[in-house]
């Protein structure tokens, strides 16, 4: 059967063999520590349980206007447009904008900024101690006073937030996106480590949060790693020059690039599944004291994983088909560099990145909270590599019917 | 000073497969043709000569010079591969003067002999085309354009005319000729119709193993008694060709055929299959393939069995 | 010797260079966007070149042996007097000078706009980007795949992400925090798989 000739031809390929290699080492190396010990619960008495981020207009309010104010004292703007950070410096007029919005929400006219005296942002600064070694103390900004109108509703505000962000040029600490995380963090107490810990242990949330994790591993591999395997693929036929031999046989388009694309789907799924499994299993000896619940998991993790799966492929032998396969190399790694960079560890899923990310065995409520945008980035991809795949078989006919004609000409004029 | 390829017990193996086997041959000024199966290792003893492979054992010269002093003999050796290519976005007069230039020829030298040899190989008018838009037979003409660009003493040309049509065959034959007036040219086939048109020398080469070595007269000589043709009914024709080496056919109301066999076949009357039976003139052809049934080689022509 | 040198040079450039230039000059545009060049200091400055322009080094030298990688061309220019490792030898050089300039040229615009550089940081990234295309260099030669040598580039640079301490001084992204000193070690090792890249391919 074709599809087997097909499996063979990738399993027997070096690029294949690499992905595998690859699949292991992640695995290895960043889940199985996961698996040594289990999840105890917090203890009593801690200096901090971390910090968690929390809408809270009281908080957030001050501290983002503060942060403005800090920024345009210091001329440039903390940003993150593609995740990662940006310094961003404005023209005089977009500095304009930002003191009139500074004006509206501060009570700070543009002449009491640009006058202002002694300005000093927040930080450490590093002070010689009395045995001579250099000691950090925090330091406060020092800004003009800040008057906030009273009557500024929490929409108002925000809404002037986001017109800051927009002359800023995006991705700032005043976006939707970071502004509750940058401005509007408490410290966790021993009850909120507790009811994570509670809620983790509840039902199936535990072996979903081992799945979550080994997704947000297994997912960096498998949104570039494919890709090598695809292009190897491809290649097969050129440098055996098997092209023309296949255009000539009778089988149709549609079946040979659907059935190569089957074949890298189910081979560069293997080595996935066997270590999923393997995690699956490490998860119950762990806890062999509770019922540990993994059905959900292996839907939780097909619906991860199989998606960009099939999208790196789609799209490696739509660009192979079209392009080049080198091609389909560098623009995947492009597009993987900027999705991994763009994400933060836990809690950042958006509607289109490749890259899904919760590199946390908790907050699982923070997962569930934007699990619509979950679904909605999964069909999405999902429905791309069909179209994808759809675009590839009508080059691949095109190209058929034009070395066809191609042959033709030649054999006329020889 | 030496004007000869001396091969003295030359091994080659690929893993555990041995390509060439114990391989002696000296190879003289002219059209020196190797014959062989696919797969006998005439690509492989071409490579050799061409230094693009190293041997397990014996020793080769090219000219006097050992092709361990790989340098000196590219110098003197023009090679043309069994399937030649170059990159493909290189226009046909840019791909020669590359190749010229890592040849060691001067750009004087260049100027000169490209457009020379671009009009005896009647690529003069695709000079400025891209390689990748030449026709097989069109690269094929480029790729011995290109190993004579440097004039050299040794031309090794690896079945050049496979996949040629027959006018482009000839007219690469008669090319080989002209050019093998000065020089040595050893050309590999598993074409016989090419060793019989242009070759003085042979060698028959199967499974790594010099099996016969001489002129093509001689090799037809040797077979002489041993081709027959015949007559028998169709039906029969599976049983012949199982027992005899056929090496060809005429179908018309009875069959006639063309056998090579050691003794005379047997007539329907003697207990054979043949209704009648008589000695011919051995072709090349006919000597090639009893050559191979006299050196106890199997030597099937029976195309529907393999297929089975 | 010059002429041919020059010719060589001339044909190579033409024809398997632009495109590995073109998608170095492409990383670097890409760093540009995505990273912020303003007012950084020397260790915000090297997140960029480590994590980003570094591919540059991967995107110049593991095509190197690509034009060859059709057998039937590679007996044709084997098969010449020239030694392939000449021809290899050239095209690494100037993959290697372009790899520089590349970097140069990012740090010339962190300079333009007020980030800390230093001579350092310039030999950092360019060693981190030499080692991480000499991986790819290396694995093209051995496996003669250059999608091999891509992927076996990736890996690398994937591993570094999670495997620090078993990366010892061939760590790549170490000047973000501070630590230059593995940088040399890069350099040499850079120099060690191309000489035995050429090696392998030029000698067959």
């Amino acid at each position: 059967m074709l599809f087997f000739k097909e499996c063979k031809k990738v399993v027997c390929s070096a690029a294949y063999w690499l992905y595998l290699a690859m699949v292991v080492v992640m695995y290895v190396s960043q889940f199985t520590g996961e698996l040594d010990a289990a999840i105890s619960p917090p203890s009593k008495g801690l200096e901090s349980y971390g910090w968690k981020s929390v809408e809270i207009p009281e908080i957030l309010m001050p501290a983002a206007t503060e942060g403005l104010v800090s920024e345009y004292l210091s001329g440039s703007y903390m940003a993150y447009p593609f995740g990662i950070y940006k310094e961003v410096k404005l023209s005089t007029k977009k500095q304009e904008q930002i003191a009139g919005l500074i004006e509206t929400l501060a009570g700070i006219t543009k002449e009491d900024l640009d006058n202002f005296q002694g300005y000093q942002e927040e930080g450490y600064r590093g002070v010689a101690g009395q045995d001579g070694n250099v000691v950090l103390t925090h330091q406060e900004a020092v800004l003009p006073e800040i008057h906030m109108p009273e009557d500024m509703s929490y929409e108002h505000f925000r809404e002037l937030m986001r017109q800051a962000d927009k002359i800023i040029g995006g991705g700032s600490r005043y976006s939707d996106r970071y502004i509750v995380g940058n401005f509007s963090r408490v410290p966790m107490t021993y009850e909120d480590a507790m009811a994570d810990y509670e809620e983790l242990m509840q039902g199936e949330n535990l072996a979903k949060g081992y799945t979550r994790l080994f997704c947000d591993y297994t997912g960096i591999v498998l949104s570039i790693m494919p890709v090598f395997v695809c292009v190897s693929l491809w290649q097969m036929d050129k440098r055996a020059r098997m092209q023309q031999l296949i255009y000539s046989r009778s089988i149709s388009s549609v079946k040979i690039v659907g059935i190569r694309y089957l074949a890298l789907v189910c081979c560069s799924i293997l080595p996935v599944v066997l270590t999923f499994v393997h995690a699956l299993f490490g998860v119950k000896a762990m806890y062999s004291e509770r019922n540990i619940v993994l059905g959900s998991s292996v839907a939780l993790a097909a619906l991860w994983l199989i998606p960009s799966l099939l999208i790196v492929l789609a799209v490696g032998v739509f660009v192979s088909e079209t392009l080049s396969p080198f091609y389909a190399i560098f623009l995947q790694g492009i597009w993987w560099f900027l999705s991994l960079s763009a994400n933060q560890l836990t809690g950042s899923i958006t509607r289109y990145t490749l890259l899904i990310r919760h590199n946390n065995l908790e907050k699982a409520r923070l997962f569930e909270e934007q699990y619509g945008d979950f679904l909605w980035n999964r069909i999405f991809y999902l429905m791309m590599s069909v179209a994808a795949l759809g675009i590839t078989v009508l080059f691949y006919d095109r190209h058929r019917r034009e070395e066809r004609q191609h042959v033709r000409k030649s054999t006329k004029n020889t | 000073m030496d004007n000869a390829i001396r091969i003295c017990n030359v091994n080659k193996f690929y893993g555990k497969k041995q390509a060439l086997k114990d391989v002696n041959l000296t190879i003289e000024q002219g059209m020196f043709g190797l014959l062989g199966r696919n797969g006998a290792g005439k690509t492989t003893l071409m490579k050799l000569l061409a230094t693009l492979h190293g041997r397990a054992s014996g020793t080769i010269s090219v000219c006097g010079i050992p092709v361990e002093r790989a340098k000196e003999v590219r110098e003197i050796t023009g090679y043309l591969p069994q399937e030649f290519s170059m990159y493909p976005g290189m226009r046909v007069y840019e791909c020669m003067d590359y190749l010229g230039t890592l040849s060691g020829m001067t750009r004087e030298e260049r100027k000169k002999r490209i457009p020379m040899l671009l009009k005896r190989v009647n690529l003069e008018e695709q000079a400025n085309s891209k390689v990748k838009s030449l026709s097989g037979g069109m690269k094929r003409r480029l790729g011995i354009a290109q190993a004579l660009l440097h004039d050299p003493k040794v031309l090794i040309v690896d079945e050049p005319t496979a996949g040629l049509d027959p006018e482009e065959r000839i007219r690469f034959r008669n090319l080989l000729c002209e050019v093998a007036k000065d020089r040595i040219v050893l050309l590999s086939t598993h074409i016989v119709g090419d060793i019989e048109a242009t070759c003085e020398q042979i060698a028959i080469l199967n499974e790594g193993e010099i099996l016969w070595r001489g002129t093509v007269t001689e090799l037809i000589r040797n077979a002489e008694g041993k081709v027959f043709a015949a007559q028998l009914p169709r039906q029969l024709l599976p049983q012949v060709q199982a027992e005899h080496i056929v090496t060809g056919m005429k179908a018309g109301e009875k069959l006639y055929v063309r056998l090579v066999s050691e003794s005379l076949p047997k007539t329907k009357e003697e207990g054979g299959y043949f209704e009648e039976v008589e000695a011919v003139e051995p072709n090349c052809e006919d000597a090639y393939m009893y050559c191979l049934l006299q050196n106890g080689y199997k030597v099937t022509s029976d195309v529907s069995d393999e297929m089975n | 010797m010059y002429g041919k040198v020059q010719k060589i040079l001339s044909v190579n450039l033409r024809h398997h260079f632009a495109l590995p230039f073109l998608a170095a000059l492409g990383v670097l545009v890409a760093a540009f966007i995505v990273f912020g060049v303003t007012g950084l200091t020397e260790q915000e400055a090297a997140l960029p070149l480590e994590m980003l322009v570094s591919w540059a080094g991967p995107v110049l030298l593991t095509p190197i042996f690509l034009p060859e990688q059709n057998r039937e061309i590679r007996d044709v220019v084997r098969s010449k007097r020239t030694e392939y490792l000449v021809i290899c030898g050239i095209r690494a050089g100037y993959s290697v000078a372009a790899l520089i300039l590349c970097v140069s040229l990012y740090i010339g615009l962190l300079k333009i706009n007020e980030s800390q550089v230093s001579g350092r940081l310039l030999f950092g990234a360019v060693a981190t980007a030499l080692f991480l295309g000499a991986v790819g260099l290396f694995s093209a030669g051995i496996s003669d795949n250059a999608a091999v040598g891509y992927m076996v580039a990736m890996m690398y640079y994937l591993v570094n992400y999670g495997m620090r301490e078993r990366l010892g001084v061939f760590y790549l992204f170490g000047m973000r925090g501070g630590e230059y000193a593995g940088k040399g070690w890069l350099a040499a090792g850079a120099i060690c798989l191309i000489i035995a890249a050429l090696g392998i391919q030029g000698k067959g």
